[in-house]
C-alpha cells in the first residue's frame, strides 16, 4: 500500500544503509533452542570475513561464546537458515563470497 | 436609558456560541489551503457540525473543573514532600514504576499535548478543533502535574533527573518515543484514531489502572493522587476518542477501510508498548495488584471485546492479530524481564531475579506456563547469581524495526521459538518481532526504514564515545549510580540507611 502523505513522492532515508558502517555489515543471528540468550544478537563484521572465522571470531566473544556448550559444538552437524531459507555455509568462504549480506537473519541450530 | 438586562445563556448555548458561532469560512484563501491536512488521507467529511461533544464543555466551567482539581492536588503533593512520603512506599524497587513512569509515559503526555494542539489547527470544523484543544490542554496538565508528582522522588533516588533527554535517547525509550512520533508524523485523523481511540479508549486502562492501584498497594500516594486528578479528564478523553470514530464511520462509507486499516496498526503498536507496563506489574511492584493476563482479560478480551462487537454495526472488526494476543498473554511479561535483566548494564531501571514468593505467585497467576518454561530459567539464573556469577548478556540485541524493543518473543503457540519475520524494501532487508509489526512495516514502508534503532546508531558510532560509560552519558545517566542490577545499587544503600532502626524514630 501506498505510504499516505500530504507531500507527492515522499519518501524516507533509511538509516542503517550497509555504507553507514564504517566497512562492516551486520548481522542478526539466533542460535535455537538457547533460551537463556533472550534474542538474537547483531553482530558487526567486515564482509571479508570467512565464515569460519566469524564462528571463532565474532561468536565465540558474544554471549555466544560464554555458553558451557559452545567450545563442545559439532560444526560438521550443526545447521544454519539464512532468511528462512536452508543455508550450508562454507567456512573457508567469504561472507560476501557466498551470498551473507547486510543485515542478514541467521538462525543457528546444534 | 433603559437596558435590558442580558439573559443568562444556558451551558448548551454557551456551547453552540464557542464551537459554532466562532468559526467562519475564509473568503479569499480557500478553505482547502488553509486546512490542508483534513484531506489527504482520505477521509472524507461532508457536515462538520455533525460532530457532537458529549461533555459540551465550555472555557469557563473546564477552567472551574481543572482548577479545582489542581487546588486539592497540590496541597496533597505539599504534604506528601513535607512528610517524606517516599519513605512511606513498600521498597526501594517500587521506584522503578516511578522511573518507567517519568521517562517513558509523562513524554507521551506531553507530545499528545504537542499532537492535539496541531489537529486542533488541522481541522477546519470547529467542535472537534476546540475538543482537540481542550485536550491539548489537558495533556499538558498531566505532564506537568506528573512532573511535580514525582519531582520529589527525584530528591532522594536516582534515574529521574534527566528525563526529557533520556526520552529522546535512552535505547529503551526509543519504544515509546518512536510509538508517539509515528502518530505525530501522522495526519490528524490517524492521529486522532491512534490517541484517542486506540490508545486512550481501547488501551488506557491497562496503562493507568496497573499504575494507580500498582501505586495505591505500594504507599505511594502522590501518584494516586495526579492519577485522580488526571482520571476525570481521561473519561472524557475516551468518549472523545469514540465519538472521532463514530464521526468519522458516519460521515462517509469509503471512511471504513482507512480507519480498519489505523485500528490494526495502532492496536498492535499500543499493545506492544503496554508490554512495558506488563513488566512493570508482573516484575517491578513489590506489592502485587493484578498479573498482566488478568488486566488483558479484564481490560482487552472483556471490555475491548464488548467495544468491537458495538462497532461492528458499523463494519469495524476486531483489530487484525488481537488472537496473536491472547496467545502471548502468559508469556509477554516473563519474557521480557528475562531480557531486560540480561541488559542490566545498560538500564536505567534496576533488576532483579523474583524471589521465591514472586515466582510463586507467578506460577499461579500463570499456571499454564510460568513454571513449565521461565521458573526454571529464573532458577537457573538464580544459581548463577549465587555462584557469584550473574548472567550478563553483552552482545546488542537485534530489534524490531517497527517496535523497536529487542527481538524476545516467541512464535505465537510455540513458546519453545523465538519469533522474527523480515521485509525487504529496495534491496534493504528489516527485521521484525511479529506479523504485526512487519504488517505495520509494510503498510508504509517510505516511514519506518528511517527508524534510527539505538543498535544500528551505536555500531555508526553516534552514541557518544566508544566507552559504555561514554554511551551511558550520551543517555543521559550517570553510569555509577543510575544503571544496573537493583543488588549494590545505591537506591538500595539509601533505602537501607533510611529504613535502619533508629533512623525512622529520629525523622519522626
Amino acid at each position: 500500500m501506498p505510504v499516505i502523505a500530504l507531500e507527492p513522492g515522499y519518501g524516507g532515508i533509511v538509516r542503517d544503509r550497509q555504507q553507514d558502517f564504517n566497512g562492516v555489515q551486520l548481522l542478526f543471528i539466533e542460535w535455537a533452542a538457547h533460551p537463556l540468550i533472550a534474542c538474537p544478537i547483531t553482530v558487526p563484521v567486515p564482509p571479508g570475513t570467512r565464515f569460519g572465522e566469524l564462528l571463532s571470531g565474532a561468536l565465540t566473544q558474544s554471549v555466544f561464546g560464554q555458553q558451557p556448550d559452545w567450545p563442545t559444538v559439532d560444526w560438521s552437524r550443526a545447521t544454519w537458515r539464512m532468511n528462512d531459507a536452508p543455508f550450508v555455509p562454507d567456512l573457508g568462504k567469504t561472507l560476501a563470497e557466498q551470498g551473507v549480506a547486510h543485515k542478514a537473519f541467521l538462525t543457528l541450530t546444534t | 436609558m433603559t437596558t435590558a438586562p442580558h439573559r443568562k445563556l444556558g451551558l448548551k448555548d454557551k456551547y453552540g456560541l464557542l464551537t459554532r458561532g466562532l468559526g467562519w469560512d475564509t473568503s479569499y484563501v480557500p478553505m482547502d489551503k488553509v486546512f490542508p491536512h483534513d484531506s489527504f488521507e482520505g477521509i472524507k467529511i461532508h457536515d462538520w457540525d455533525k460532530w457532537e461533544d458529549p461533555f459540551r464543555l465550555t472555557m469557563d466551567s473546564y477552567w472551574k473543573y481543572q482548577a479545582e482539581k489542581e487546588r486539592k492536588l497540590y496541597a496533597i503533593i505539599d504534604a506528601f514532600a513535607q512528610h517524606n512520603g517516599h519513605l512511606n512506599v513498600s521498597d526501594a524497587r517500587y521506584i522503578n514504576a516511578i522511573k518507567l513512569f517519568i521517562t517513558g509515559i509523562t513524554p507521551l503526555e506531553y507530545n499528545a499535548h504537542r499532537g492535539f494542539a496541531m489537529v486542533g489547527r488541522s481541522m477546519r470544523g470547529v467542535g472537534p478543533r476546540i475538543a482537540c484543544q481542550m485536550q491539548a490542554i489537558d495533556e499538558l496538565r498531566h505532564a506537568q502535574t506528573q512532573m511535580h508528582s514525582m519531582s520529589h522522588y527525584n530528591r532522594h533516588f536516582n534515574g529521574m533527573h534527566n528525563w526529557p533527554k533520556n526520552f529522546d535517547r535512552m535505547w529503551y525509550l526509543s519504544v515509546p518515543k518512536s510509538f508517539v512520533n509515528d502518530a505525530m508524523s501522522a495526519g490528524p485523523f490517524e492521529f486522532l484514531t491512534a490517541i484517542s481511540f486506540s490508545f486512550e479508549y481501547v488501551l488506557t486502562n491497562l496503562l493507568f489502572m496497573p499504575f494507580m492501584s500498582g501505586a495505591a498497594y505500594n504507599g505511594d500516594m502522590a501518584t494516586v493522587t495526579f492519577g485522580f486528578s488526571a482520571q476525570s479528564d481521561e473519561a472524557r478523553h475516551m468518549t472523545l476518542g469514540l465519538e472521532c470514530i463514530k464521526f468519522m464511520l458516519e460521515q462517509d462509507p469509503d471512511n471504513l477501510p482507512i480507519i480498519q486499516k489505523w485500528l490494526d496498526k495502532w492496536f498492535w503498536r499500543g499493545y506492544r508498548l503496554l508490554g512495558l507496563v506488563g513488566v512493570m506489574l508482573d516484575y517491578m511492584l513489590p506489592k502485587k495488584v493484578m498479573s498482566w493476563r488478568e488486566g488483558w482479560e479484564q481490560y482487552y478480551e472483556k471490555n475491548g471485546g464488548a467495544l468491537f462487537d458495538d462497532l461492528a454495526r458499523y463494519g469495524i472488526r476486531k483489530p487484525t492479530h488481537h488472537e496473536t494476543t491472547v496467545l502471548e498473554k502468559e508469556h509477554v511479561t516473563h519474557q521480557l524481564w528475562l531480557m531486560l535483566c540480561q541488559y542490566h548494564w545498560g538500564l536505567a531501571l534496576h533488576t532483579w531475579l523474583p524471589s521465591d514468593e514472586e515466582m510463586d505467585w507467578l506460577s499461579q497467576q500463570y499456571p499454564n506456563t510460568f513454571d513449565k518454561y521461565y521458573r526454571p530459567r529464573f532458577e537457573q539464573l538464580r544459581a548463577l547469581e549465587a555462584e557469584g556469577k550473574p548472567f550478563t548478556n553483552a552482545s546488542l540485541p537485534c530489534l524490531c524495526q517497527t517496535c523497536q524493543i529487542p527481538m524476545c518473543f516467541t512464535e505465537p503457540g510455540d513458546p519453545t521459538r523465538l519469533a522474527h519475520r523480515s521485509s525487504l524494501f529496495q534491496d534493504e532487508r528489516f527485521i521484525f518481532c511479529s506479523d504485526g509489526c512487519k504488517d505495520v512495516f509494510d503498510g508504509e514502508p517510505e516511514k519506518y526504514v528511517q527508524a534510527r534503532l539505538p543498535v544500528q546508531q551505536l555500531l555508526q558510532g553516534n552514541l557518544g564515545g566508544p566507552e559504555l560509560a561514554d554511551m551511558i552519558r550520551f543517555w543521559g545517566y550517570d553510569p555509577e549510580r543510575d544503571i544496573g542490577r537493583y543488588e549494590g545499587s545505591s537506591d538500595q544503600q539509601r533505602w537501607a540507611q533510611a529504613k535502619a532502626p533508629g533512623v525512622a524514630a529520629k525523622a519522626a
